[in-house]
Formats: C-alpha cells, structure tokens, sequence
C-alpha cells in the first residue's frame, strides 16, 4: 500500500469504498414508520418478585410502555395524568407498564409509588435498558397495538402532552 | 456491469474519490477526536487536565498534582460549563445532584465534602416547584487523599503508578425535557513517592 501521483493504490481501495458507502449510508435518516415493533423485553422483574415478558402484558387492545425513574422531574409531572389514563382506559382493553431504566432507584419506587397513589404495574428495568430502546430521556413511552406494533411514541413530558396521548390511545381501542 | 467497467478504465479519477474520501474521514475523525482529547503536555509529563464534553456540558477537571508524596493530598478542581439551556441539579434539591465521585474500589478517598458554590433556583413550571440548580459554568473541588483503609497503602521502596479514576456525575435537564443521568469518567495516572526515601 503506498500513495502514488495516480492516488491510494493497493489494499487500501476497497476500505476506502466501504467507508464512503457507510460515511453516505450514515448521513441519511432513517424513516421510522408507525408499524416498527418494539423491541420484546423478557424477564423483567416486577415489584412483587414475578418475571414478565412483553407477550405477558399486552393489552388486548393497546399497551402504553412507559420507561421512568422515580427522580426524574418531568415523569413525577406526567405520572398523576398518566396514572388518570389507565384508570379510565384499563378496563376498555388498554394495559399499562411502566419500566424503570436506573437500577440503583429501586427501592425508591414502592414508597413512591404509595406516596402518590400510582397503581400502573412496574418492572424493573436493568442497565441496558436505556441502550437497547436508544433512550436519551424521560419520560419515554411506545403505544403499542394488541401484536406489539408500535402506534406511536414520544420523549419528555409539557402539559397537555396528556391529551394527546389520550387520543391516540382511544384511536388504538377504536372508540 | 458497465458501471464497475468505467469504474476499471479511469482508475486515475476513481483513486482521487478514493483520496478525497479518505482526506473527509481523517478530517472527520480528526476532528472528533479532538474534540475529547485531552490538551497536549509535554513528553512523559503525566496529564494534570483532563477534559470532557457531552451533549449537556463540557467539564474540564484538573489535579494540583500527579506526584504524590506520603500523607498528602492532591486537589481535584473540576470546570463544569453547562450548554445553553440546560441546567443540573445541586445538592439540596430532591433530584440527582452533580456530584464528583470516586470509583469503589478507588485506593483514594475524599478528605472532605466536596466544596460546591452557591446554585441559584430554578421553576420547574410543571410541578410548580422551585429546586437548586447550576445554569451557568460552576466549579467543584476535592480534596483527594490516599486511603490508609486500603490494601494498597503499604510502604513503598520506589516511586509507583497508580490510577485516579473518578468520575462527574450529573442530571441535566432543560424546560422541555430531562435527560438520563450521566457519569462522565475524569481518569488519571499518579506517581506515588516511597514511604521512605530510597
């Protein structure tokens, strides 16, 4: 491999070749489309000490996933709205979870779940949670449908993000 | 197949693209990394400074020395410049405050609590709730020992490396979002002095 007046010559071609198609391929978006799946999560513990599974807790309507700790300012804003939600959906066929991405804030949740009155089940998330669902923020939750699809999805939390919310969730149970 | 043909017959044009690509991604990769380099010190001169950026701040920590003598301790100043917009928590409010951290197994330890200046206070709108924070570039120092509780810690006949690894840890958030905490690595190489005088 040696730089000559006609440019890189020998083994050096073909890398240079893939590195241009990924420096291309890496530079445009990729569209996200409604019907992605999400990604099944398995064997997450719950506060009572079961294991459950993505197929465990779908609705058979809708699912509202939601990934949370109990620090983090902008889900304990969410969460009273969130939590009115589920009461008025849970019998219509919605199911909720909200899953925990800080391992180390566990035993933070069931008084703070007592404190505020939540009764949105909870798994416990571990470390790599937050990479395997690309999160940067909280709150973050997937409507999906009764297969596990996702209908839609959405970072942070600013009031009235509720009712949107509440929308596409009484789209997703066809009322 | 034509394509590759033309590709074969004006090898001179296509080994330009390949030199301007390879020019763009030393270029790119040039600039990323230095982007978290550290600053340039002097040949076998241990680095003193070590600088960090993430999506939320930069951080730029510094020990007041990387040669350490028997009982003394070093001081680990850190620079914290949050981005435009985004602010962490300070100790006192209910949420994950910025913290220096060492790691647990460190041979070190903090000699003191870690001295913080004073955060100002923030409205969270949707809770209503004023909290503690840092909005603008903040300082925290250590003052960094070595730890006699360690098993390390023995008398030594000559001078020894040894790593300092601590870390920034933080949560940022803006008026829109709050972001996943952070633990931002701060790692360095000491030179430990013998006990005694070889």
């Amino acid at each position: 491999m040696r730089l000559t007046k006609g440019g890189l010559k020998g083994g050096l071609k073909p890398a240079l070749y893939i590195l241009l198609v990924a420096l291309v391929a890496a530079a445009t978006p990729q569209p996200v489309t409604a019907a992605e799946s999400f990604k099944p999560f398995k064997n997450l513990k719950a506060l009572d000490g079961s294991r459950q599974s993505l197929a465990g807790v779908l609705g058979t309507k809708a699912t509202l996933v939601v990934f949370f700790f109990p620090t983090c300012p902008y889900c304990n804003a969410a969460f009273p709205e969130v939590q009115k939600i589920y009461d008025r959906y849970k019998d219509q066929g919605l199911s909720m979870v909200w899953i925990n991405v800080l391992p180390d804030e566990e035993k933070l949740i069931a008084p703070w779940r007592e404190q505020h009155g939540y009764t949105v089940p909870v798994l416990l998330g571990s470390r790599s949670v937050a990479n395997d669902y690309k999160l940067r923020t909280t709150p973050t939750h997937f409507l999906l449908d009764s297969a596990g699809g996702v209908i839609s999805s959405h970072a942070g939390y600013s009031a009235g993000d509720e009712q949107a919310l509440d929308r596409d969730i009484q789209r997703a149970l066809g009322r | 197949m034509s394509r590759r043909s033309t590709a074969i017959s004006s090898g001179r044009s296509v080994d330009s693209v390949c030199a301007l690509a390879a020019a763009v991604a030393v270029e790119l990769c040039g600039l990323r990394l230095g982007a978290q380099a550290p600053p340039r010190q002097a040949p076998n001169t241990p680095a003193r400074t070590v600088s960090q950026a993430t999506d939320h701040l930069t951080v730029s920590a510094t020990l007041s020395a990387v040669t350490i003598g028997p009982g003394r301790r070093v001081t680990l100043t850190a620079e914290v410049k949050p981005k435009t917009g985004i602010h962490v928590y300070a100790p006192g409010s209910q949420y994950r405050a910025v913290a220096i951290k060492l790691e647990p197994q460190s041979p070190f330890r903090t000699d003191a609590p870690v001295e913080y200046p004073k955060p100002v206070l923030y409205t969270f709108k949707p809770l209503n709730e004023q909290v503690l924070v840092y909005d603008s570039p903040f300082r925290l120092v250590a003052q960094i020992v070595l730890d006699p509780a360690r098993p390390f810690v023995t008398p030594l006949q000559r001078p020894a490396s040894l790593a300092l690894n601590a870390s920034l840890d933080y949560q940022a958030c803006d008026d829109r979002v709050c972001y996943l905490p952070e633990s931002v690595p701060l790692r360095w190489t000491v030179t430990l002095l013998p006990t005694t005088a070889p």
